[in-house]
């Protein structure tokens, strides 16, 4: 076995295998209070997103003038012409009335560079989460194949239930730690 | 004159190594000391220090990658002989990898010249045959760029899809190798030997889309692998 190992090692250097468990990246959000301890949310918690739909709509604007198109088109930007992509969107739920909820791991989108998230609680209460960010295509290796990485460049969000946010680590990989703390203005 | 080089240069390697642990004792003199040094290397015997140079090339890269393997590495290298105990190698070579992996469809590519400096030990120098054990170290550099694409990458969440394809990532890489191996003498100037190496990345410069997979001249891009190599050596005839 060793010496398998070692053959397969030095004259191939084939793969061990170790993928890692996901192959999915998710951001982190940790829920605390205003003295920063970890808390438990009493209210179950839903979380929403509008996604996008496959069939994107491609706008092109130039002053008054308006061109759809299904497809790009690249020679309309070289005119002047600006960009405004539009695509149908669908309510999407990515987390149903989970309770006592004390972390939430989110997925961001690979195409966009801004995702909206829409916290529900259940007093008909809510609050919005935007998370602008960098998205990297990441190649892990030849076995275990290919995963998004990201790097949160901002965060905001309503205050309604929240206090504030803050990014703790900007990268956000398939080694799954907190990204994000959500400062929640009651304490639960 | 080789041989006061060699001796001074010892000499001057051992006594600034540990010279913290010998602040608190007496510093033996300067003489005492190199006349230890020379017994140790036995340069008190009467053999020329150069003993000759010898070339060599591995097999093990050309018949693996002929075998099927993904990797094509082939090498040269030069190696001085000093009194029989002492080599300082220095190894060229060339790899490359043009492979796809079929279940995840990714595809990578890249091929660079790659360096080794190092030196082996004859662990057997005061047996005067032709082969020996010997153990040894290296330090290895490749400067390389690679392509890496695959399928595009479909948003399992949010739809829509990515395109994954990565030409031209600069990247290099300097490791370390430790390693023992053995030589013998096949016929007149032509040895044979093995040697298995340890290697240790110390350093690879990864990019935000990819770190590399393969490296010439380490192998995969694990933080530690084994590499085997049989050399062909020729000695170059002397005096």
């Amino acid at each position: 076995m060793a010496l398998s190992a070692l053959l397969c090692a030095g004259l191939s250097g084939c793969e061990s295998g170790d993928c890692m468990l996901s192959s999915e990246s998710y951001c982190s959000f940790s829920f605390v209070n205003a003295a920063g301890k970890g808390i438990k949310l009493l209210d179950t918690l839903t979380v929403a997103v509008n996604l996008n739909d496959y069939d994107t709509t491609y706008v092109y604007r130039c002053d008054t003038d308006t061109v759809v198109s299904q497809l790009p088109v690249d020679t309309l930007e070289a005119k002047g012409y600006d960009l405004l992509l539009l695509a149908n969107r669908v309510q999407g739920i990515l987390l149903n009335r989970k309770s006592g909820a004390e972390r939430v791991e989110l997925p961001l989108s690979f195409t966009a560079d801004r995702d909206t998230f829409f916290f529900h609680y259940s007093a008909r209460l809510s609050d919005t989460v935007w998370v602008e960010h960098q998205n990297h295509p990441y190649f892990s290796s030849m076995d275990c194949g290919t995963v998004m990485h990201y790097k949160i460049v901002g965060i905001a969000s309503t205050t309604h239930l929240i206090d504030s946010i803050q990014v703790t680590a900007p990268e956000v990989t398939n080694t799954l730690k907190e990204n994000v703390k959500i400062y929640f203005t009651v304490s639960h | 004159m080789l041989r006061s080089i060699l001796l001074l240069a010892i000499s001057l390697l051992l006594t600034v190594a540990p010279a913290s642990a010998q602040t608190r004792k007496m510093r033996p003199s300067a003489e005492s000391q190199r006349s230890k040094i020379a017994e140790w290397l036995d340069l008190t015997d009467s053999i020329p220090v150069f003993q000759g140079v010898s070339v060599m090339t591995d097999l093990v890269g050309p018949g693996w990658y002929a075998f099927g393997g993904d990797f094509l590495s082939t090498e040269v290298a030069v190696e001085v002989n000093l009194l029989n105990r002492f080599f300082p190698v220095l190894e060229v070579g060339y790899g490359r990898t043009d492979a796809t992996n079929e279940d995840t469809e990714l595809h990578y590519k890249t091929a660079a010249p790659y360096f080794r400096v190092g030196l082996n030990y004859n662990v057997q120098y005061k047996k005067k045959s032709p082969g020996y054990i010997f153990a040894g170290a290296r330090l290895g550099y490749t400067s390389f760029e690679y392509d890496v694409d695959g399928p595009p990458m479909t948003d399992p969440v949010w739809g829509g899809e990515l395109p994954f394809h990565f030409s031209g990532i600069r990247s290099h890489a300097l490791w370390t190798e430790l390693m023992i191996g053995v030589r013998a003498q096949i016929h007149k100037n032509f040895h044979m030997g093995w040697s298995f190496r340890y290697k240790v990345r110390l350093n690879v410069k990864d990019s935000p889309n990819a770190s590399p997979w393969y490296i010439p001249g380490f192998g995969a891009s694990d933080n530690t692998t084994f590499g085997v190599t049989y050399d062909l050596v020729y000695r170059i005839p002397w005096n």
